[in-house]
């Protein structure tokens, strides 16, 4: 009795490289998914809470002052940006001066 | 939610000015009227404190032979500002060179002429060195008195705001735009942000790279200052065919060249980001990590490898996409 259930144990070597299998294959799934910007915990998107939207409409009013103006501005120009334009608006940039 | 921003740009101290004005608060006039009026005070400010121009205060001030001089408010702030830039980097951002500045061949203003080639200047250049300060320090010569209205300095000894003064100009426009929502300050490169509602969104904010001139980086902020010094801009070859720029070793008083082309940090004001900046261009890379970790920013070595530094070099955190597609648009 004794002797027959120690043959049915599997070796320590086995159980290690199956392990490492398993792992490997796992994080070769879950990197791969990742690469195509699903979520790996494979929860439908429906299912996911909805991020809250928030909708912010930028009224752009620019203006370009040319050199020697005095004190007086010229006219702006002025619109609503959409919302495609707005999202454009060159951004600020530090660099020597 | 509907946000109006004012987005104004002039040329002013050698440079492009551009101010981003949010909605006004309770009682603060329109961001139009702001605007204007900060698009003054720069004229102002350039007159004032131009190396350049014979009639500025400044130019005056360096040539009055008596030694405590009355000077108006905004020339005691500029004398105090880089007093200031110069205790906080041990004397490395020198306001007295002007003398070796001159010297160097900027005796006049550069502005829209044709910078050297950065890459040539560097393969031309001598052996990289940090920059020391000078073991004189005639800046602690300067001082302003108050009380007084005066700076007080030993007659012969010029001062130059050249270093600190974009700086100190964003930071004293953003102190008047404190009302509004939101802004941003950009003074040639030297920028400072804030506003009452600056922290429910940061802005982004592009980084330039001196040598090849494409914006690699962004970095998002939502108040304080950032500043870039750099060699691309104002250098020029000499007569004799060597290069030169306008950032001056304290204890040579020649240019420096110290294996960064291009410092940006990060400040609590413009001023600090300005000064810490230019301290570090100067230090070379090993010291220049010191100086800018606490506030960060960014390195560009001679190679034109960047280096992130501090807060800039936090790795990314993992962010999922969102399942649906965000609506809102940036501002």
């Amino acid at each position: 009795m004794t002797e027959a259930r120690s043959s049915r144990r599997p070796g320590a070597a086995p159980v290690f490289w199956a392990s490492m299998l398993l792992f490997c294959a796992l994080l070769g799934l879950l990197t791969y998914r990742f690469s195509l910007g699903q979520d790996p915990s494979g929860v439908a998107p429906s299912a996911t809470a909805p991020a809250p939207a928030r909708k912010v409409i930028v009224r752009r009013v620019v203006t370009v002052v040319p050199a020697g103006t005095g004190s007086e501005t010229p006219p702006a120009t002025e619109a609503p940006a959409p919302e495609s334009e707005a999202a454009l608006v060159s951004e600020p940039v530090t660099s020597a001066s | 939610m509907t946000m109006a921003e004012h987005d104004v740009s002039f040329e002013a101290m050698g440079s492009h000015v551009r101010l981003l004005i949010g909605e006004p608060g309770p009682g603060v006039p329109p961001a139009a009227e702001a605007a204007e009026r900060a698009r003054r005070f720069v004229a102002e400010f350039e007159a004032a404190l131009s190396r350049f121009d014979p009639a500025s205060e400044l130019s005056a001030l360096n040539r009055n032979r008596r030694e405590r001089v009355p000077a108006s408010p905004l020339l005691r702030q500029a004398v105090g500002a880089g007093l200031w830039a110069a205790e906080l980097s041990g004397g490395l951002v020198d306001p007295t060179l002007v003398d070796e500045i001159e010297q160097a061949g900027y005796a006049s203003s550069r502005a829209g002429a044709l910078p050297a080639p950065l890459r040539s200047a560097l393969a031309a250049a001598p052996a990289r060195r940090p920059a020391e300060p000078d073991s004189a320090a005639r800046w602690r010569r300067f001082s302003v008195d108050e009380t007084r209205g005066e700076v007080v300095r030993p007659p012969g000894l010029r001062f130059d705001s050249g270093g600190t003064g974009k700086g100190l100009a964003a930071d004293l426009i953003a102190a008047s735009l404190q009302g509004y929502s939101r802004f941003v300050v950009d003074c040639g490169g030297d920028i400072r942000l804030g506003g009452r509602e600056a922290d429910r969104q940061p802005r982004t904010i592009a980084v330039e790279h001196p040598l090849s001139g494409s914006r690699p980086y962004v970095v998002s902020l939502r108040a304080g200052g950032i500043a870039t010094s750099g060699l691309n801009v104002r250098i020029w070859r000499r007569e004799d065919g060597s290069f030169a720029h306008h950032l001056l070793d304290p204890a040579t008083g020649r240019p420096a060249w110290t294996g960064l082309v291009g410092v940006t940090a990060l400040g609590a004001t413009t001023l600090e980001a300005e000064t810490l900046s230019k301290a570090a261009l100067l230090s070379g890379p090993a010291r220049a990590r010191e100086l800018i970790a606490a506030r960060g920013g960014l390195l560009v070595h001679d190679s034109g490898r960047v280096e992130l530094v501090g807060q800039l070099a936090a790795p990314p955190r993992v962010r999922l996409p969102r399942p649906v597609a965000p609506m809102a648009v940036p501002a």
